[in-house]
């Protein structure tokens, strides 16, 4: 225990940057999440099949871009994009690289939860848009997101713990990270303890995160 | 009692779907002011002739006039625009869960980006709720919301106020107070009501007139003899007696 406090001491600075890196990664895919994920999950539900707003062609291409994702090993995914990273960042390297392919992950992954959130609020809440002359934006703002706010924060919250799981994989790139350190310098370097100490610190930030998903998402929940 | 033009105005309207006609050949005149049921089995064609009343559907053949404009005529904006003119009564109430009483009253007003906070507070009272404006739909009962989603649908003084299946949902007693206040929305505001029910009794307590669909066809249309409903029925017991007792 002693030996394991002492090693957690000693390498405090690197987990502290190490956390902060992670924290870095998953505060930016979070926000592309909400930013791009969310009008892309809204589009899929609008535009699908029998939707509010059916156009096909838009759904297909939306659809097609989140199941392609999703169904990408991240892995490969992080090297199919090393072209696009280096145009954009004119480096593959760094944490702030790293986040580029996390981004494309948690805009699909929320999409997808946020088309799944729309199509289970009652059929109804449409119908009263429509008769009362909604227009799409405000089918949107003041019926679509109302209703579903509860599930889309929790929803948030999955993608969030998700997003650090992928998140470790981007060692390979240099993002860093916890997952990198812990690999790093716990497992490469035979410091088991470290590493299972890690491993709890992850555990209990995710608990966190997650308590903290569900008290606000209970909390706007009025149903 | 019809004074001016018609509220709406069907002339040999049909509406198929594909090989089956929900509507067949229907003519109708609602008048300003009055209160017309609208009858008839399922699949009769009640819930087609609703959506055409509110713009949200147009005939395949024939025309309808609502509200002095032809709906099939106007741009999706016109549409809109129209709809807002005419207020909706659902049977699953359909209001907004995460929303208290009050907003969900507000919002046709929100909509047209305007808002009036005194005339909501005012239909909050005249259907009974202004001690619950800031509480949220699920903490009323199945009347309540009712009554909220009437509120609701009279907040944009609507030129027509269809009805569907408004009271199906509700207990006996419950959907007494339910017609009273859909009868009193005329008597107070003009407001022109379409209510479309399976319930006779519903029918028979506020309609001036019964319009009779059966298979898309429009069967018959007859002026009411008033019934006050559930009024010769007091108790719960009663009433049961009334229409279960040998």
């Amino acid at each position: 225990m002693n030996d394991l406090l002492a090693s957690l001491a000693a390498n405090a600075d690197q987990i502290g940057i190490a956390l902060a890196e992670t924290g870095y990664m998953l505060a930016f895919s979070l926000v592309a999440a909400v930013a791009i994920g969310l009008p892309l999950g809204v589009t899929i539900f609008l535009t699908r099949p029998g939707g509010a707003l059916e156009r096909k062609p838009i759904w297909r291409i939306a659809n097609l871009y989140v199941s392609v994702i999703r169904s990408f090993p991240f892995l490969l995914l992080v090297v199919f994009l090393i072209p696009l990273t280096r145009a954009l960042y004119g480096t593959t390297f760094g944490t702030e690289a790293a986040t580029f392919p996390l981004c494309f992950v948690g805009v699909a992954i929320y999409a997808r939860l946020v088309e799944q959130i729309l199509l289970e609020i009652p059929p109804g809440v449409l119908q009263a848009a429509r008769s009362m002359g909604a227009d799409v934006r405000q089918t949107v703002m003041h019926f679509l997101l109302v209703e579903g706010r509860s599930g889309l924060v929790y929803a948030l919250t999955s993608a969030a713990i998700s997003l650090i799981s992928y998140s470790t994989v981007l060692g390979i790139v240099g993002g860093g990270g916890i997952g990198d350190f812990a690999l790093r310098f716990g497992y490469q370097e035979y410091d088991y303890p470290l590493m299972y100490s890690i491993i709890a610190i992850v555990i209990i930030g995710v608990l966190l995160l997650q308590t903290v998903g569900e008290r606000v998402s209970s909390a706007l929940d009025k149903r | 009692m019809p004074t001016s033009d018609p509220v709406a105005s069907l002339e040999h309207v049909t509406v198929s779907y594909g090989t089956t006609r929900a509507l067949d050949d229907v003519s109708l005149d609602i008048a300003s002011g009055e209160i017309i049921g609208v009858i008839g089995e399922s699949g009769a064609g009640k819930s087609t002739l609703l959506r055409l009343l509110d713009a949200v559907e147009h005939p395949s053949a024939g025309s309808i006039r609502l509200l002095g404009t032809d709906p099939a005529a106007l741009a999706t904006r016109e549409l809109r625009a129209l709809r807002r003119r005419i207020g909706m009564v659902f049977q699953g109430f359909n209001l907004l869960s995460n929303r208290t009483v009050r907003q969900n009253v507000a919002l046709p007003l929100t909509l047209q980006r305007t808002n009036d906070p005194q005339l909501v507070d005012s239909l909050l009272d005249y259907v009974g709720l202004a001690d619950r404006a800031h509480r949220y739909p699920a903490q009323l009962s199945g009347g309540q919301q009712q009554r909220v989603a009437i509120a609701r649908a009279l907040v944009t003084r609507p030129g027509l106020l269809l009805a569907d299946e408004p009271t199906s949902a509700l207990d006996t007693r419950t959907t007494e107070g339910i017609l009273q206040l859909l009868a009193d929305a005329r008597r107070d505001f003009g407001t022109t009501v379409v209510l479309v029910t399976h319930e006779l009794e519903a029918v028979g307590a506020i309609c001036d007139r019964v319009a009779v669909l059966e298979q898309g066809v429009l069967r018959s249309v007859f002026p009411v003899a008033r019934t006050d409903y559930g009024r010769e029925h007091a108790s719960y017991l009663e009433h049961a007696q009334r229409v279960l007792g040998a």
